[in-house]
């Protein structure tokens, strides 16, 4: 009965990319010049901002502590439509000085990806850096080797696999960029196969058949990336749930935390209340991440009773936007735009929610389990009172971080808005289309007041069990 | 040769002292200068203040370089095998970085684990081989670098028979081919020169811990 129900879900969520190729599609489109060139500059803009923020962040890793990694840490979880705004007020300073820096072109995309990649690689980095074995450092020394020796040797072949998995992470994240890609590179000929995607089937050009070529192109650097990750084992996903980890150990600053989480609140009021349509967009935006949040945790907790831990991982295989795409075209007359826009996000942010959360359940505290048992506590009740005290931080930590990732993703929801159903971050998209960037800079501010407030909220002890659920 | 004059490491509340004393090469395990004293009481830190990787008050043999410079054969406690490295590699690693080409220093490597019986693991992984396995490597790497002085760190600790006996064999047949001054922190009860740690004598407080150098033949 559970192969049935895989089966359906398997074909339900699969059926909609084979309908794209009822479009008139032919081979011949995927070596079309155009396509060919929107390949080689989403995989040269890539490969190069990589380098340069790979070229910082080494350096980088080696000095931050504490604070410095606090905040590196936060500016990896910012919505990137923050980034967005940052570069264009940046480019609009440079620009009276120097032609080179001219807005909506790849050069402004590239500056954005090398900015967007340097907290994630710098913390990554970091990481491995405190994680070597300081004993070993001083064996290396007492066999004779000097500080050049030492490097050579030790540190970057100890380090080598977290360079390896942050790079290629890196690097899928950049193939999947939507937001930055869009709102700077401004439009055909500036943007990369994840926007060439959208652009091919918007109204005013509405071309499937050369979204599908994207597509393939896509398919085919995005699966390269993935066996490449697989093989590295990453575990980098999970970097932005540290600072939440970390913020909920102990009480010490929790003083700044509660008047930090006071004074987002009050700004997120602020500026709903002083923005027009933005309430509207803020609700849709809240109650779709909410959604989202929980669907992820319910969907990867199922997987992993059901034993079937690869169906949490098919969103890392797949593009954001080709799997809206996919999606829209099969549903998107015959089901709710939220269901569809909750289904895609769930099945994308399932990864990140199953590698941290599959090794805690597979850690279960089996003999205790058994003694609540014999004590007459039905299976239910025995994992809520010996598992769930144990892995709650780590879910609400989770639910925290998708809710965040879930409130700036713009690509698996722009297809399906609409007058109606139109989420905080289509929202600020519009906006910017439009150039009213006040309206979009406060529709972003709002963004990352709620990310904020969310991330605070398991430090706060806010939303967090409080208590012996058995009491 | 090795001398040591003096040896003093100061801690917050702790003062260690070293009597001086002198070191020849050993020739055999028994000629080795035996560390004895209580858990706790300094002698690993002893030994890596030797070895540089301790800041102290001192004057001893290169006790004026630094640590790369002092050739200093240490086996640590945990031996510290590099993970990444398989077994060769690993013994392979100390001779390159004394100058030793790749291909003399896998020769010797190989003949060297051979000799210890690891012929079967010369490609393992050393997250893969047992205690004993890695304490024969951990050995080996450091005497092919041809050490002037070589610190052996609790190396028979948790060991089996059989691998006690492959590790002195082979130091007894390599000391003989190059005697090099050893000191030994070891709670076995071997034969041979000691350095006592001593705590509460004449004119040792309570926060002061005492090596003192003593003679095979003193002690008999």
């Amino acid at each position: 009965m559970t192969s049935l129900w895989l089966a359906v879900l398997g074909a339900g969520v699969l059926y909609p990319f084979f309908t794209l190729f009822h479009a008139g599609f032919s081979t011949s489109l995927l070596f079309a010049p155009e396509v060919l060139h929107t390949v080689e500059r989403t995989a040269v803009t890539a490969l190069s901002a990589l380098a340069m923020a790979f070229l910082i962040s080494f350096p980088l890793a080696r000095r931050i502590r504490g604070a410095a990694e606090a905040l590196l840490q936060f500016l990896w979880v910012m919505p990137s439509f923050l980034y967005a705004l940052l570069v264009i007020v940046l480019f609009r300073q440079f620009r009276q000085f120097d032609p080179l820096f001219e807005l909506y072109s790849m050069r402004t995309v590239w500056v954005a990806w090398v900015l967007v990649a340097i907290p994630f690689l710098s913390v990554s980095l970091a990481r491995a850096w405190r994680d070597l074995d300081p004993r070993e450092d001083e064996m290396m020394r007492v066999l004779g080797a000097n500080r050049w020796q030492r490097w050579i040797r030790y540190e970057i072949p100890k380090m080598a696999p977290t360079i390896r998995s942050a790079l290629l992470h890196q690097m899928w994240l950049y193939l999947t960029s939507f937001t930055l890609v869009v709102i700077l590179g401004g439009g055909p000929p500036n943007e990369t196969l994840e926007v060439g995607v959208y652009s091919s089937v918007r109204l005013d050009q509405w071309n499937v058949a050369l979204a599908l070529a994207f597509s393939i192109w896509q398919g085919i650097l995005l699966v390269g990336l993935r066996l490449a990750l697989s093989r590295s084992h990453s575990s980098e996903m999970t970097v932005g749930l540290e600072w939440v980890k970390q913020g909920s150990r102990g009480s010490r600053g929790l003083d700044w935390r509660r008047w930090t989480f006071a004074a987002l609140v009050l700004g997120v009021i602020g500026l709903v209340w002083t923005t027009a349509g933005l309430s509207a967009a803020l609700f849709s935006g809240v109650a779709l991440s909410l959604a989202v949040a929980l669907a992820s945790l319910c969907f990867s907790a199922l997987v992993f009773a059901l034993k079937q831990p690869f169906l949490a991982e098919l969103g890392a295989w797949l593009s954001p936007m080709v799997f809206a795409l996919a999606w829209w075209k099969a549903y998107a007359f015959s089901a709710s735009p939220w269901l569809l826009c909750i289904g895609i996000q769930v099945v994308l942010f399932s990864p990140w929610v199953a590698r941290t959360f599959f090794p805690l359940l597979a850690r279960a505290r089996v003999a205790e389990l058994q003694a609540v048992r014999t004590l007459g506590a039905r299976p239910f009740r025995a994992w809520l009172h010996v598992e769930w005290p144990r892995i709650r931080e780590s879910a609400f930590g989770l639910f925290a971080l998708i809710f965040g990732l879930s409130l700036s993703e713009v690509s698996a929801v722009i297809l399906f808005s609409r007058g109606s159903f139109e989420p905080l971050p289509v929202w600020i998209q519009n906006q910017l289309s439009r150039f009213q960037f006040g309206s979009a800079f406060a529709g972003t501010l709002a963004l990352l007041c709620i990310s904020g407030v969310v991330f605070l909220m398991p430090s706060l002890g806010i939303c967090r069990p409080r208590g012996n659920p058995l009491d | 040769m090795f001398h040591l004059k003096s040896l003093i490491l100061e801690y917050p509340d702790l003062r260690i002292t070293v009597e001086p004393f002198e070191l020849a090469p050993a020739r055999n395990e028994k000629e080795a200068l035996y560390v004895q004293a209580p858990s706790g009481f300094g002698k690993t830190t002893l030994l890596r203040a030797i070895a540089g990787l301790e800041p102290c008050e001192g004057v001893f043999t290169n006790s004026d370089k630094p640590v790369h410079e002092r050739k200093v054969g240490f086996v640590f406690q945990d031996q510290l095998l590099l993970s990444h490295l398989n077994a060769t590699e690993n013994v392979m690693l100390g001779m390159e970085l004394h100058g030793v080409s790749k291909s003399d220093a896998r020769a010797q490597a190989e003949a060297g684990l051979k000799a210890l019986g690891l012929e079967a693991r010369l490609r393992a992984s050393v997250t893969t081989l047992s205690g004993g396995e890695r304490q024969r490597v951990a050995l080996l790497r450091a005497l092919l670098t041809r050490p002037s002085l070589l610190l052996l760190d609790e190396p028979m600790r948790g060991l089996d028979a059989d691998s006690k006996k492959r590790i002195l064999e082979f130091l007894r047949h390599f000391l003989a081919e190059h005697p090099v001054p050893v000191i030994w922190v070891s709670h076995e009860d071997e034969t041979g020169n000691r350095l006592v740690g001593v705590a509460g004598v004449t004119g040792v407080t309570a926060n002061e811990r005492k090596f003192i150098h003593r003679p095979t033949s003193a002690r008999a």
